[in-house]
């Protein structure tokens, strides 16, 4: 199996605090990679730095042996990495059905001269983009509240609007920062459900979640940060049994691993 | 669309309506109103549709306005014609708001405010001074004798006669600026239900998460200061040629709040609230004008001065609408239930 995505010996600090200290990743092709670690570790850094939000301090990163752009988010999603946020982030304010076309813009083309003259091409567009729309609503099972508006959805709709909308970006990368937190465990299995079946369509994911049982049997692969550093990763059943992983979750002893 | 054939023929009803009943200098006062409408649906989407608190917003309106008055007046000896020079000058606009807007993309916020409140001073400032060492702007004493709004040799500005009805010059350029209103009305509708509309107020409302979807923010924000001042520009060539004449006070900042004040007041990023906000605001202050009259035979005498009291019914009203109603008086329904439930 190739590797979709690289992460190689990237460092970033926040002034004093080293936030990644030279973390490399390979996520291998049609996987689902899973990322833990301690509150601070800095997971959802390293992935503010894949999607391009903050630019690393040192290291690289490939998405199928290319050069992937850095510090310039648009540019990421362009290339076909999508993510969520760990505290929900929707276009509050638009429709459940707007969130998602907002994600087709990358999939879409209407300029300001096609949308002000409202020309053929426009319309035509705007009514694929609907139909597809409304695949991707089905998909995460919400296209019945299309028509509300984001802000008025539950906690849990909300988090699937958010996956809608980064898969209408069709992306081969989906990064999933915390998708289950706050959930009750049929949520969790659901969402579980869900991940396994975009994994299906052949989008490669990578998540972020607290829940080391929950992860385990989701994930192929699963990568440990612990302040700042990869300590371990691999099989889940081995990194779940690796000595030092048990160290940083029950912060046996006071010295962490150099 | 449909549902707004009634609402275009009372519009082409209504100046007649006022003339008849009412007089020629309301007539003149709608005339106005339709500019500032369109004033305000060009900063509606610059603060409505990408959430960009501009406060220089006036700035776009002088560009369009000088450029109009230094292309057909005197001053250069240049007399274009005006279907040259609003687009030239609606261009010009739109160059100066792309220009303004690049150094201010990192802001957000106050801080955008206050800076675009510095730029639209910087303009005024600029038309103020630019009559030295070249005689640019006629600096303070502004430009005059500038060409009134003609097409061949039908002149706006001065009356006409239609089958033995005499039309005066003031419904001329009604129609003529409410032409150019219900254009800028179909633009901007049709700008919020496409793609580029959709991106700006991805911008407006998570300007993170838009950049994760794939927006090229920056470009979208420079594409709706363009575009806003596009339309500012359209309404300052039009605003010249009506009035013969421009000169920098008609550009301060009070006149950037009170378009601003028309955005919020109706409803931000809503159509039919910035068309409410911006009729009010403008007919008002005209109402309370007159009421010197109604205080002296009410009262005796003018207790306050009509100007002062344009002011602070002004002040009161908007701390009234951010009490009670702060999502406008005509909202979108979402900005409605969002403000409701917190
Ligand atoms: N923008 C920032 N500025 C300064 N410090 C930051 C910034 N972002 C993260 N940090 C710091 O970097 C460290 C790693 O944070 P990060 O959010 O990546 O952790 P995490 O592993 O996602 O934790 P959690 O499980 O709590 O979400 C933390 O100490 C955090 O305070
Ligand atoms: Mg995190």
């Amino acid at each position: 199996m190739s590797n979709i995505l690289e992460v190689n010996a990237i460092s970033k600090r926040f002034g004093g605090l080293i936030a990644l200290n030279n973390v490399s990743l390979v996520i291998p092709q049609h996987s689902i990679v899973g990322l833990i670690g301690p509150n601070g570790a800095g997971k959802t850094t390293l992935f503010n730095i894949i999607t391009g939000l903050y630019r690393p301090d040192q290291g690289h990163m490939l998405l199928l042996g290319k050069r992937l752009p850095v510090g310039q988010a648009h540019e990421v999603a362009r290339c076909g990495i999508a993510r969520t946020f760990q505290n929900i982030r929707l276009f509050g304010h638009l429709t459940v059905l707007e969130n998602i076309l907002v994600g087709r813009h990358l999939r879409s083309t209407a300029s300001v001269l096609g949308a002000i003259f409202n020309t053929a091409h426009t319309r035509q567009e705007e009514r694929e983009m609907r139909d597809k729309a409304f695949y991707f609503l089905n998909y995460v099972g919400l296209s019945h509240r299309a028509q509300d508006y984001a802000k008025t959805l539950s906690y849990g709709d909300q988090r699937r609007l958010e996956i809608a909308r980064a898969l209408a970006t069709e992306p081969q990368v989906l990064a999933l920062d915390e998708p289950a937190a706050g959930m009750n465990s049929k949520e969790r299995q659901d969402l579980a459900q869900l991940i396994q079946r975009i994994k299906e369509e052949g989008v490669t994911v990578l998540v972020i979640e607290h829940d080391v049982k929950w992860i385990m049997s989701l994930c192929q692969q699963v990568s440990v940060l612990h302040f700042g550093q990869v300590i371990a990763e691999g099989d889940p059943h081995l990194v779940q049994n690796n000595a030092k992983v048990i160290e940083a979750y029950l912060g046996r002893g006071q010295h962490h691993v150099a | 669309m449909k549902k707004s054939l009634p609402l275009i023929v009372l519009a082409c009803l209504l100046p007649w309506l006022v003339y008849v009943f009412i007089g020629q200098s309301w007539v003149r006062i709608l005339d106005f109103s339709l500019l500032y409408l369109m004033l305000s649906l060009g900063l509606n989407v610059v603060v409505g549709y990408a959430g960009l608190l501009d406060l220089g917003y006036i700035a776009f309106f002088a560009v369009g306005a000088y450029s109009y008055a230094l292309l057909s007046s005197p001053q250069f000896g240049l007399h274009w014609p005006l279907l040259v020079i609003l687009p030239i000058g609606a261009l010009c606009a739109g160059v100066f708001g792309v220009l303004l807007g690049a150094p201010t993309l990192r802001l957000k916020g106050d801080y955008l405010a206050i800076v675009t409140l510095g730029f639209g001073e910087i303009i005024r400032i600029f038309l103020n001074n630019l009559s030295t060492p070249i005689n640019i702007t006629n600096g303070p004493q502004g430009i005059s004798e500038i060409d009134p709004l003609h097409v061949g040799s039908f002149v706006f500005n001065h009356s006409s006669a239609l089958m033995g009805i005499s039309v005066p010059s003031v419904i001329h350029i009604y129609y003529l600026f409410l032409l150019a209103v219900i254009v800028t009305i179909v633009f901007s509708y049709r700008l919020e239900k496409s793609r580029v509309g959709r991106a700006w107020m991805a911008i407006r409302e998570d300007e993170l998460a838009a950049s994760c979807v794939g927006i090229h923010t920056k470009r979208y924000k420079l594409l709706a200061f363009g575009l806003g001042a596009t339309m500012g520009g359209l309404s300052g060539g039009l605003f010249a040629g009506f009035q013969e004449f421009v000169s920098p006070e008609s550009f301060t900042l009070m006149e950037s709040v009170m378009i601003l004040c028309m955005v919020v007041l109706g409803g931000m990023g809503h159509i039919p609230g910035v068309i409410v906000g911006s009729l009010l605001l403008s007919v008002l202050p005209e109402l309370l004008r007159e009421s010197a009259g109604w205080q002296k035979s009410l009262l005796g005498s003018v207790w306050v001065d009509p100007a002062n009291l344009r002011l602070i019914m002004f002040a009161l009203a908007l701390v009234i609408m951010m009490l009670l109603r702060p999502e406008g008086l005509i909202p979108s329904s979402v900005r409605k239930k969002e403000l409701h439930h917190e």
